[in-house]
């Protein structure tokens, strides 16, 4: 009798030192990995519109926010609800609205040089994040339809203001 | 929905015939809470109560409650049932169409597990004893409870009886001579079985059911029943006996045939049929209730999101 | 090799439907008045957009080239009848949708004159394949069965792939419609030439005629010119009629019992598939060098007066056709272009005649259910059996209503054809197609999001790593001027040294010869 518990107490333990050492193993070798995984996945999820209205400098730093749970879900304006939905189904946080009411992405938009009034100073240049102006010194600058997302970070640098938005 | 209200007149008026008014009583007593809650709670979700109404399911999911409990079950024991099959089993989830369990099947089982003892006591069809109850004694049984002392009005059904007495180690052909049973099935039990039987053929040739799931329930338990009847026919009752005994028939036509919570497929409503009959046969020769049918359909419910996802048929053209 | 089944198999799934067809097929099959305005979309089939060749106010003759095609898959418009270009602008076209798209407008003079310098031939046989293929592209002949996919194209494709066998899809399954049967009956030979010239630009001698057995008379007809016809053998083969017994896959199985892939095209398996209409226009535009400016159209319904068929020029007005049909009944309810199953209502009638249109349905309130208030599914499992393309539409039903892509990938959304069976059938009225397509949509938009995404990020990194580029030149510029400025202070600091060295060693001398 009380070899038969012996023997089942040694292979319990042989069990569960072999599988604790297995999944331990699993455990910290794969823990970096996972987090550059989910930092890869949830970028993926995002539009790339590289707009910062989400308060990071970008998608990446967003969806490193998010991955590192340090920021929430419903920050990226130009995806909209869709975005937050597929970011909830990746992350298994809550479906909410977005952070702040906007009407900038309601209707598909993007930049429009005046270029009567465009002195190429290249300050929109350096702004765009996706490389939608085309231009050089002293030239005038002109926007790549197909390209511009509408995120209005060229807006803003322009000295004489001689761009709008309109409609895409 | 309303055919499958005819068919199951055959089987109500029958069993009422055998077990008395007290099942029609039933019928009436849960179709009347089932009409109660169902508003009840679409009020609540905020939903259009009219359509869901008119579509009969919750009549359905009433009468199929009726029908597997006893006639000498308390009323509050039905309000139970049905309320939990109808706000739990089936508006929690979504309501109708997306009900994954059988509602009438899960409050069943609701009750079956929280009162064992008010849903253990039927009539006695043996006909050794004479306890025929009138009508009124039995709609007083309903509505005030059971005497003191209920052994005196009930007996075993055949499925629990047989249960008990191959405990005891005695063999099926000599259970078979208590009258209890009759020629193939229980007495009373047989008749009661070839009315769903009728019941379910009007379902099939009406095309409101397709045959796959009634004839892998009933072709599953066929075989399994006459594969250890041949083993051992002391130990293992026929195959016939399964059939016609217990809720076999009421399950095979019309409890596995609710679509909602059936297999959609025509591999899975196979796979599903099969399923269903081989637990009932283990649940009803190893298990310790007399009969399997709820369990069995509650365990195949839960599976058929699996089933039908890996049953899908080839598309046209797919390699 | 593709043998064809002597008695076509029912290739699953499909209802029967009522016909409906023999109220449009009482009358003659004759011409649509002059309208006085034609409207000519420039994209009236499947790909790019035409480019126009003439200018507002140029006067264009019958036949004339007026947009000329860009791409691959493309085709050139044709002015329908001679005049004057009004104006090249956005107009109202037939599209579910009700969406703009640019149109050219030409006032017609009433004289109809052809193009002077057509060049009708007699022998087809003299021409090469690519000829024919020339000819038939240069013609802007395009299926006229529905899709609108250019025709040259799949005799284009003849050259590196082997065509065993050519269908000519007469099965018109779909109620109501009856412009194919009405041109078999009035055109029988023209459509055999056409045919026989397909079958020539092809290279295949193994030609069908297929054709629902419940067109009695039509069959008749179409055995009695086969029978005295010398050319290509050409067998007839009655289907089934059975709705959607004319779908391009399905037709395929019935014949030749070969299952074609949703992402497959027939020709993968060496089947050439054509309508019955596109083979007459084929004719026209190979021998009589006709281009396709003119279709018969349907135009029935229980909303219309007179029911028939119509020739009818490309870009005619849809309510001069209803006006000349007779005009609405009070039993209108509204217009549908196409059938009663795929057909897609019309928001406007004033909308042109396309290529692609060949019935226009004026429904009644029986014809579509859609006013019933839908239930919620049951999963009863009414819409599975009558799917011809074997998927499960209440799974997709309810993978649609949840935007699981994922899933509906995996039951196949794209393998379907927007029949309409499982509509057709739900007893629960619920417009599944109706999800089907807005979850296509769906997913089609979510991929370009996710392309233009794809794209946006792939900029932002190059402009990423060009910005660190410059910072990393800078700074290594700055570098490199410093260290040029260091070897210039060693350098003066050695000239130093050595100046105060050769002062040293003069002082030294002095030092020496003096003492």
């Amino acid at each position: 009798m009380s070899i038969s518990i012996v023997i089942a107490l040694i292979v319990i333990m042989l069990l569960t030192c072999i599988i604790g050492l297995l999944v331990s193993g699993q455990e910290t070798s794969s823990h970096v990995q996972t987090l550059q995984k989910d930092i890869d996945e949830i970028e993926n999820l995002l539009p790339q519109t590289q707009c910062r209205d989400c308060g990071f400098n970008g998608c990446r730093p967003y969806a490193e926010a998010i991955a590192n749970r340090v920021a929430d879900i419903n920050r990226c304006l130009p995806g909209g609800i869709e975005t937050i939905r597929s970011l909830s189904v990746r992350t298994g946080l809550d479906v909410k609205p977005l952070y702040k009411k906007t009407d900038k992405y309601n209707e598909p938009q993007i930049a429009f040089i005046h270029e009567e009034h465009c002195i190429g100073c290249v300050k929109c240049i350096a702004a765009c994040p996706v490389d939608a102006i085309v231009g050089a010194p002293k030239q005038m600058h002109s926007v790549i339809n197909a390209y511009c997302t509408g995120c209005e970070l060229c807006i803003a640098p322009c000295p004489v203001d001689c761009i709008s938005m309109i409609p895409a | 929905m309303q055919k499958v209200l005819y068919a199951l007149i055959p089987g109500i008026l029958l069993s009422s015939y055998y077990f008395g008014a007290g099942i029609l009583v039933n019928c009436i007593l849960a179709t009347i809470f089932a009409l109660v809650f169902e508003p009840l709670i679409l009020k609540v979700r905020q939903q259009a109560i009219a359509p869901v109404i008119k579509d009969g399911s919750a009549i359905i999911t009433a009468l199929l409650f009726a029908l597997t409990i006893s006639p000498y079950t308390p009323w509050w024991v039905t309000l139970a049932g049905i309320a939990f099959a109808i706000i739990v089993a089936k508006h929690l989830f979504g309501g109708l169409g997306n009900n994954p369990f059988n509602p009438a099947m899960a409050g069943y089982i609701f009750v079956l597990l929280s009162f064992p003892v008010q849903m253990a006591y039927w009539p006695d069809l043996s006909g050794l004893t004479d306890q025929a109850l009138t009508t009124g004694q039995n709609i007083s049984i309903i509505f005030s409870g059971l005497p003191s002392k209920p052994d005196a009005i009930s007996g075993a059904t055949p499925l629990s009886n047989m249960k008990v007495e191959l405990g005891l180690m005695t063999m099926v052909s000599e259970i078979k001579d208590n009258p209890l049973y009759a020629l193939v099935g229980g007495k009373g039990w047989e008749w009661i079985a070839l009315a769903y039987l009728a019941g379910g053929l009007f379902l099939l040739f009406n095309k409101v059911i397709r045959w796959h799931i009634p004839a892998a329930v009933l072709g599953s338990i066929f075989l399994l029943g006459s594969v250890f009847n041949i083993v051992d026919s002391d130990v293992y009752p026929s195959a016939l006996f399964h059939i016609f005994t217990g809720g076999t028939m009421l399950c095979a036509f019309f409890i596995a045939t609710d679509p909602a919570s059936s297999s959609t497929t025509v591999t899975g409503k196979i796979i599903y049929g099969i399923g269903v009959g081989v637990f009932i046969y283990i649940i009803r020769t190893w298990g310790s209730y007399p009969d399997g049918i709820a369990f069995s359909i509650l365990i195949m419910n839960g599976l058929v999101p699996l089933i039908d996802y890996y049953t899908r048929p080839r598309a046209l053209g797919e390699k | 090799m593709i043998s064809v089944l002597e008695q076509p198999i029912p290739f699953g799934g499909g209802i029967e439907l009522p016909p409906h067809k023999a109220v449009s097929l009482a009358q003659p099959l004759v011409k649509a008045d002059l309208p006085d305005v034609i409207k000519l979309p420039l994209c009236q089939h499947s790909g790019l957009s035409a480019l126009p060749l003439v200018h507002v106010g140029e006067h264009v003759l019958k036949g004339q080239l007026i947009a000329q095609a860009q791409g691959s898959i493309n085709a050139p418009v044709h002015a329908s009848t001679s005049g004057t270009i009004k104006e090249i602008t956005d107009h109202a076209t037939p599209n579910p949708s009700g969406a703009t798209s640019p149109c050219i407008v030409i006032e017609t003079d009433r004289q109809d004159t052809w193009l002077a310098d057509r060049n009708p031939i007699e022998d087809f046989y003299s021409l090469t394949p690519v000829d024919i293929q020339q000819k038939i592209l240069e013609a802007g002949v395009v299926g006229l069965g529905g899709a609108g996919f250019p025709s040259s194209v799949k005799i284009k494709s003849q050259s590196n792939l082997n065509i065993e066998l050519l269908i000519l899809n007469a099965a018109e399954c779909e109620p109501y419609i009856s412009c194919d049967e009405s041109l078999i009956r009035h055109h029988v030979r023209d459509i055999i030439i056409g045919m026989d010239i397909l079958a020539h630009a092809l290279q295949v001698d193994n030609c069908v005629i297929a054709i629902e057995d419940n067109k009695l008379d039509t069959i008749n007809i179409l055995q009695e010119a086969l029978h005295s016809h010398a050319g290509t053998d050409i067998k007839l083969k009655l289907i089934p009629s059975r709705y959607p017994a004319g779908g391009e896959k399905q037709l395929i199985k019935s014949i030749t019992g070969i299952e074609v892939s949703a992402e497959g095209l027939p020709i993968d398996v060496g089947i050439v598939c054509y309508n019955i209409g596109t083979a007459f226009a084929v004719k026209k535009a190979v021998l009589d060098d006709e281009p396709l400016i003119s279709r018969v159209l349907t135009i029935t319904g229980p909303g219309i007066n007179k029911p028939c068929n119509l020739e009818v020029l490309i870009g005619t007005s849809m309510h001069e056709l209803i006006a000349q049909c007779g005009g609405y009944n009070d039993q209108f309810e509204y217009l549908i272009m196409g059938g009663p199953m795929m057909g897609f209502r019309l928001h406007d009638d004033h909308v042109p005649v396309i290529k692609t249109t060949n019935c226009l349905l004026a429904a009644g309130a029986e014809i579509h259910a859609s006013t019933n208030q839908p239930s919620p599914c049951i999963r009863c499992d009414e819409c599975a059996p009558v799917c011809p393309v074997n998927l499960q539409p209440q799974q997709l039903h309810w993978h649609s209503k949840q935007h699981n892509t994922e899933r509906l990938l995996d039951y196949h959304l794209f393998d379907c054809i927007e029949c309409g069976c499982c509509s057709y059938v739900c007893p629960s009225h619920i417009s599944l197609v109706d999800e089907y397509r807005q979850a296509k949509s769906l997913i089609w938009d979510s991929r370009r999001k996710q392309l233009e995404a794809d794209k946006n990020k792939q900029r932002y990194q190059n402009k990423l790593q060009r910005e660190l580029q410059q910072k990393l030149d800078k700074v290594k510029e700055r570098t490199m001027r410093d260290e040029n400025n260091v070897d210039a202070v060693s350098t003066a600091k050695n000239k130093k040294a050595e100046i105060m060295a050769a002062v040293n060693r003069v002082k030294a001398k002095r030092k020496a010869r003096d003492s």
